[in-house]
């Protein structure tokens, strides 16, 4: 009972994950090497972003992705894909700020020092990406926290379709609008036993990694 | 030879009560919570995917969001009880067939000590007493049918309950403003299977007024027009196959009589012809 929902959260967490920490360690990456012109008006974007409430972001993806919207033609709306679009979203500026606060003073450092010893641009980004792991685990799970807990948006743009577009956070809330506790519940111990475990093996990959 | 062909398949086609469908999307429900809460939904939606292969995406919302939903070109068909709405949305063009296909009714619940003794008056009444002596009442709140119902009857016993203390405005689905409703000890306008569903035996709640004829519950199954919605991608034959199936198969009556049955002693839902 419940598997195939928890199952998709987990499916829908971990897509939006691996495109929210493809763009945010990019973008985290980016901003703490080079000095460009609207460095500082994007960095208040990705901050704007980080504040902003996921319910907004499932209103705008719903008004893009509508079947009268910009994007509606591809049929997204109430598919997973729209759901993992706005998690990523959410998951974004999140892994790029903590991506970037880490590297601030660093960051420079270590590319001049790698360049020096003649490393190659792929070898240069594994010496960052190994310098801040701790940062970065602590980012993903944190993103993690944040999407897969996410219920506004998710229904909204996801619909809470049976066999399609539920998820353990929208279930919960369906399932406890019917006076159904029990599997409310049952859900939401799931939930916070998959957040333990995930953040359990954060902190155990961080400290082999040490 | 090709005359014999097309007679099989046209008795085909008669016994199945399907269309040959090439289903590549699923069509589109857009249900109101009363509806999918209850529990037919998914019993109703199993037996027309036996007969007709075709599968069909729920989407439970407010009659209110329903019908915007529509109007934006997200759903392929409805199903919602809130009839001026529907007239208008037909009238506006958007809608292109509307039957109204089963009812239930409407009742006045509250705490079961009945603080304002309702017991037994007739809707108009009760709203009366409610308003008068203050007792708390929980809204919807959210443009849904059951929503539009209860503004309708303030409206009727010249009330306007906006702004005072002991309206509590939920802003959620018919569920959880039950639950709300007996949180606080409130009175509540409900449709009778969400309360059977939710609330019967498991939440201090009680039935004060119902069997009341003002308050016949009448729900509606609505085609779109796509000279007006022209975003509607599933086909033209399955979304005929449903509205048949609904209204008009053996299958599909049996099980709207039958429903809640079994658990309740009666049938949440009557046909309506």
């Amino acid at each position: 009972m419940g598997i195939d929902v928890i199952l998709r959260s987990l499916w829908i967490a971990f897509w939006a994950l691996l495109f929210g920490s493809i763009f945010g360690i990019s973008i985290g990456i980016w901003f703490s090497l080079k000095n460009f012109r609207f460095k500082r008006p994007l960095f208040l974007l990705l901050y704007l972003f980080l504040s902003l409430p996921p319910i907004t972001i499932g209103l705008f993806l719903y008004l893009m992705f509508s079947r009268s919207g910009v994007f509606g033609f591809l049929g997204w709306l109430f598919t997973p894909k729209v759901m993992i679009i706005a998690q990523a979203l959410m998951a974004t500026p999140l892994i790029s700020i903590i991506t970037f606060n880490s590297l601030e003073h660093r960051g420079k450092k270590i590319y001049e020092a790698a360049l020096l010893l003649g490393a190659k641009p792929y070898e240069i980004i594994k010496k960052i990406l190994k310098e801040i792991r701790f940062s970065l685990g602590l980012a993903v799970a944190t993103a993690f926290g944040r999407v897969i807990s996410e219920v506004g948006a998710s229904t909204l743009i996801g619909g809470d379709i049976v066999r399609k577009t539920r998820v353990m956070s929208t279930s919960i809330l369906t399932e406890t609008r019917m006076g159904n506790f029990d599997y409310a519940l049952k859900q939401a111990l799931a939930l916070i036993l998959i957040s333990l475990l995930m953040n359990f093996f954060i902190l155990i990959w961080q400290g082999k990694t040490e | 030879m090709k005359k014999f062909i097309i007679f099989i398949v046209i008795v085909l086609i008669l016994v199945s009560g399907c269309s040959k469908s090439s289903q590549k999307v699923p069509l589109r429900l857009v249900t109101t919570t009363s509806v999918n809460d209850s529990g037919i939904m998914p019993v109703l939606l199993d037996e027309f995917k036996k007969e007709c292969s075709i599968d069909v995406d729920v989407l439970a919302v407010g009659s209110g969001q329903a019908l915007e939903l529509a109007r934006r070109g997200d759903a392929d068909i409805l199903i919602v009880h809130s009839p001026l709405d529907e007239e208008k949305f037909i009238e506006d063009g958007y809608g292109e067939k509307r039957i109204p296909f089963m009812k239930n009714y409407f009742v006045v619940a509250g705490p079961p000590d009945d603080l304002c003794k309702i017991q037994g008056k007739t809707a108009d009444e009760a709203f009366k007493v409610i308003a008068e002596k203050g007792c708390l009442f929980v809204s919807r709140a959210d443009a849904s049918g059951t929503n539009k119902k209860e503004l309708a009857i303030w409206k009727e016993v010249n009330i306007s309950p906006d702004g005072k203390e002991w309206y509590i405005k939920s802003g959620s689905g018919m569920g959880a403003s039950l639950i709300l409703a007996s949180e606080k000890g409130a009175y509540i306008l409900t449709d009778k299977a969400t309360f059977m569903t939710v609330a019967y035996n498991k939440l201090p709640l009680k039935i004060f007024v119902e069997n009341d004829n003002s308050l016949l519950n009448i729900y509606s199954i609505i085609t779109l027009n796509p000279d007006k919605v022209p975003h509607v991608v599933a086909l033209k034959g399955e979304i005929n196959d449903f509205v048949n199936f609904i209204t008009s198969s053996n299958t599909a009556r049996s099980i709207i009589e039958d429903f809640g049955k079994d658990k309740f002693g009666f049938p949440l839902f009557e046909l309506l012809n």
